[in-house]
């Protein structure tokens, strides 16, 4: 449904800008639209102030930004450190189920 | 609110009543501290409960819980931000980042995050061979968090978004929760439009005139 994907792809990126905008920790943030459902947005966000713990499975935030509206999107993020990043990036930590790298936009901010 | 931010949000209650309790004794730091940090925990945990599902077991929670309040829609937004001691939901939008370190400082004192090497509230480290004691240990994040306008801003919306949560945690949308009203309103008035209807009839049958009249 290419109304609903560009519908996401616009609160997606107001999402990402303000999560950009509000932690000074987030270095930047990838969105993975490819295998996510259709009303759900998934976030990495790499943060340089999260403390290590390597010892706990990657989990998401479901932020539940708008639950009830008709327009509602499901917003997860997965918060990781900017050494778990790398580690996913060489296939060593492995995404939680439902997600991939693969289409993956990024958002620095910068642009 | 669901049952498991209710049950959420009575254990911050309880722990933000010890906090408070603490400051007004001018209690040791770190014992201020550990509430505190477990405070700010809890209460992020407390809101992530909305979907329903166990948030997850990391710590850090509150800077999340506030891009999440932040990351609501209008009005809800705008109603959160003035529950917290905010104007307008821009003037929250601008505070968070100027918070967000300190935040971070705050929940890296768990002793789970602050690792066997850390300052933490709660016991001496490091934990091999212990050189310091939270009881006598001088808290930098304790400084920022009185000394400075924005600390003792933040301590002020940590108390604001303490009392206030139930106006804010609720999963429902305001729209949502409107259309709700509405469809209630609209069966209690077509009850009672039927009632009305058979007491004309029981009125009309009583008088002996037709009741279609």
């Amino acid at each position: 449904m290419p109304g609903i994907q560009s519908d996401r792809d616009e609160m997606a990126r107001s999402y990402a800008d303000r999560h950009l905008r509000t932690d000074a920790g987030i270095r930047s943030i990838y969105y993975l639209p490819s295998q996510a459902a259709d009303r759900e947005i998934q976030f990495i966000e790499i943060n340089e102030l999260l403390a290590t713990r390597d010892k706990d499975p990657l989990e998401p935030i479901d932020f539940d930004v708008n639950v009830g509206a008709e327009s509602s999107y499901s917003l997860f993020v997965l918060d990781v450190t900017p050494s778990q990043w790398e580690k996913i990036q060489a296939n060593e930590l492995p995404l939680p189920d439902g997600w991939t790298l693969d289409g993956a936009i990024h958002f620095t901010g910068e642009e | 609110m669901n049952s498991y931010q209710t049950l959420w949000w009575e254990q911050v209650r309880s722990d933000h009543g010890v906090l408070l309790m603490l400051r007004r004794q001018g209690a040791v730091v770190c014992h201020q501290l550990h509430y505190l940090q477990m405070v700010t925990e809890k209460l992020g945990k407390a809101y992530f409960w909305r979907t329903g599902k166990p948030p997850p077991k990391s710590h850090a929670s509150f800077v999340r819980f506030l891009q999440a309040l932040d990351d609501r829609q209008e009005p809800v937004r705008t109603r959160i931000a003035e529950h917290l001691g905010f104007a307008r939901a821009v003037d929250f939008e601008k505070w968070i980042p100027s918070i967000t370190p300190l935040a971070y400082d705050l929940e890296r004192l768990a002793p789970s995050l602050a690792g066997d090497n850390g300052p933490n509230p709660e016991y001496p480290w490091p934990r091999l061979a212990p050189a310091s004691t939270p009881a006598t240990y001088e808290f930098a994040v304790w400084s920022l968090l009185t000394e400075s306008g924005r600390g003792r801003q933040l301590m002020k919306v940590i108390d604001a978004a303490v009392a206030a949560f139930p106006h804010y945690a609720s999963s429902i949308s305001a729209a949502t929760a409107y259309g709700q009203i509405r469809q209630q309103l609209s069966v209690v008035r077509r009850s009672a439009v039927v009632f009305l209807d058979a007491k004309r009839r029981a009125l009309a049958i009583a008088s002996g005139t037709p009741h279609w009249q």
